[in-house]
């Protein structure tokens, strides 16, 4: 079954709408605020004439090539491709502007194809083991889930802790605009109907890092990289090897958080670059164009893609926005998801899963071809490239739901994100707030009215009781000698 | 203690995060318990959060200067160049349409921002603006704001 659906894979047919797909994706990606979603459903329509087969492919390309294409955009001028790539600006573009935007393009190019193998080979292998645990998870073991993630907060702020956490706290409360995910009643609308769902996370995000790096580098003269060079696309390849523990924590957590339905791709790349924080002995130089600090979110997110197609082939259950579109594209093309999907259609998800594979195949070639032109960027003058990154950004609100609404967002997001970095305040935590905010509310209230009220629910059951038992572990554990009294608390600790 | 002039614009964030806490613990009133829940709980932590922030860290909105540098002898500091810049182009938008306005703005905002090179500033406002049109029209289907004039690109 396997060679058949790898040679089926390799037909030309096949091959070319792989390319296609991938030239695509790329494109999207590289336009700051155009994710996975935009690309995806974009070339939904174009599938309609395909065999099955190819047009599944054609999707995984887009969406592969999309996700690695959000990096450029990060990397180069600061401005998140997506939501999936929001932490790679905050090591890879420090990066770019140390004159090494090529290998901050290495790192990010062979770490995503890494990262999109790992997820390929859970999907492959460890498909059964990862539904069984999506499957025992609930509402009140996905609390503890976003409740361990909003314990990074303090991990975010950067040393301060107050202004991390009042951020997260705006963060949560800005999550909460729209409408109440249990009782569907509206808040903090002002009666303007624009709010009801709630505030756009894409617009969001493009104002605090894309425009307010648009004010930081108007005010300054030359380019991005005043060093006026690039660096080689091979020494971040050297890089991403010396790196394997990196390697190993980011995959694990990319396939994690896109197995689990809800949790995706937005949320994996900042966990993700927090939990290799958390691991770094040296946690002062993330944020100052540290290797890992760019690696982790990039595998994590490549993990995450794949991982999520997990749910939506196994058992039918798309796990994010982009992987219901593939639902809708397998339903259009007359397969069945889950079970029937793998005992009636013969050797057609073998010829898929070869088709991811070589999706991470073809935008890793891709990407090694263009990289180092794509890097070239950090040497337009500030001058020209200032109203490109305005422009795309607004554009790219623009483009999400048509809406003016959403590019004042971004406005307003600009100059919130621009006193931010002025005045140092840790603009992660806001975002960390924002991402994980309706996860925490509407599973706590779920787990509630499963448990018919009681707290208990959340100590009862076994997962749940473990993922707090994580939690109150990592939180305690830069205390641990102090706590065992051998020592002094570590100097970054928080107080 | 260090006693200096308060910097407004080091006051301006946790004032904007407290009132924006507070205003959302105001308005959770009109909301049923299940709906109020979070939000009250979180609006409190963040006004806890934001307080204690001040009381501790006190001297950090108090400084001679404000950390960023203005214009040398300009009306306007440094930052409020692009900044209104992009409310110009916002505005712009909203009455002349997407086209123009990026237009516009592509041809302006080099030249404002010191870039002497009109003829590489023009060259490079027409490309842009025919290539984002044409893509985000054309090949997205993304339809783009026409302005109160009506602009048919």
């Amino acid at each position: 079954m396997w060679a058949e659906g790898f040679l089926t894979a390799l037909q030309p047919l096949n091959l070319l709408y792989l390319v296609a797909g991938t030239a695509f994706g790329m494109l999207i990606g590289a336009l700051p605020g155009l994710g996975p979603l935009f690309g995806v459903a974009l070339m939904l329509p174009l599938t309609f004439g395909m065999p099955a087969a190819t047009a599944i492919i054609f999707l995984t390309a887009v969406h592969a090539a999309t996700a690695y294409g959000d990096s450029f955009a990060s990397i180069m001028i600061n401005a998140p491709g997506g939501v999936g790539s929001v932490a790679s600006c905050w090591d890879g573009h420090p990066m770019a502007q140390k004159g090494q935007a090529g290998v901050a393009m290495g790192i990010s190019t062979f770490g995503s194809f890494i990262g999109g193998v790992a997820g390929w080979i859970s999907l492959v292998a460890l498909s059964p083991l990862l539904i069984w645990v999506a499957v025992h998870m609930g509402p009140p073991e996905y609390f503890m889930v976003a409740v361990m993630a909003l314990s990074l907060l303090a991990l975010a702020s950067e040393g301060q802790l107050l202004k991390g956490l009042a951020l997260g706290g705006i963060g949560l409360l800005l999550s909460f605009v729209g409408r109440d995910p249990i009782t569907a009643e509206s808040r903090f609308t002002l009666g303007w109907d624009y709010l009801e769902d709630g505030l756009p996370l894409a617009a969001v995000v493009l104002g605090l890092f894309a425009l307010s790096q648009a004010i930081v580098l108007a005010q300054q003269e030359g380019s991005i990289s005043q060093l006026r060079r690039t660096g080689n696309v091979w020494e971040g390849f050297v890089k991403v090897l010396a790196l394997p523990a990196t390697i190993a924590r980011a995959s694990a957590v990319g396939i994690f958080m896109g197995v689990l339905p809800a949790l995706g791709l937005s949320s994996a790349n900042v966990v993700a670059y927090f939990v290799e924080k958390r691991a770094a002995k040296d946690p002062e130089n993330f944020g100052r164009g540290d290797p890992r600090g760019l690696l982790a979110p990039e595998i994590a997110k490549n993990a995450c893609i794949v991982g999520d197609l997990i749910p939506t082939f196994t058992l039918g259950i798309p796990g994010s926005s982009v992987t219901a579109i593939f639902l809708a594209a397998m339903i259009m093309h007359g397969l069945q998801p889950g079970a029937e999907f793998f005992s009636r259609s013969g050797a057609l998800p073998y010829t898929v899963f070869a088709g991811i594979l070589f999706a991470q195949v073809s935008f890793f070639v891709m990407g090694l071809l263009f990289a180092r032109q794509f890097a070239k960027a950090v040497l337009i003058p500030n001058a020209i490239l200032v109203p490109i990154i305005v422009a795309l950004s607004f554009i790219a609100s623009l483009a999400l739901r048509g809406m003016l609404e959403d590019v004042l967002v971004t406005f307003v997001f600009g100059i919130l994100g621009y006193i931010m970095s002025v005045y140092r305040y840790p603009a992660a935590c806001l975002v960390l707030g924002l991402v994980l905010g309706d996860l925490v509310e509407a599973n706590f209230h779920r787990s509630l009215l499963i448990g018919r009220g009681s707290y208990t629910i959340f100590f009862t059951r076994p997962f749940s009781l473990l993922l707090l038992l994580l939690t109150i572990l990592m939180l305690l554990w830069p205390y641990r000698k102090t706590l065992l009294g051998r020592g002094q608390s570590p100097a970054g600790a928080v107080p | 203690m260090e006693r200096g002039k308060v910097d407004l614009g080091a006051a301006l964030l946790p004032l904007v995060t407290a009132g924006f806490a507070a205003a959302l613990l105001f308005f959770s009133r009109e909301n049923n318990p299940t709906a109020a829940l979070f939000p009250r709980v979180v609006g409190v932590a963040t006004l806890a959060f934001v307080l204690l922030d001040l009381i501790i860290n006190r001297t950090g909105i108090r400084h001679a200067a404000p950390p960023e540098g203005r214009a040398s002898g300009g009306r306007l500091p440094a930052w409020g160049i692009p900044l209104a810049l992009q409310a110009v182009y916002l505005a712009l938008i909203y009455v002349i349409g997407f086209s123009l306005a990026t237009f516009v703005f592509l041809l302006l905002c080099p030249l404002v921002l010191g870039y002497r090179r009109p003829a590489v500033v023009a060259a490079h406002a027409v490309l842009f603006t025919a290539v984002l049109v044409f893509t985000f029209q054309s090949v997205f289907h993304i339809r783009l704001p026409k302005g109160l004039i009506g602009f048919p690109w």
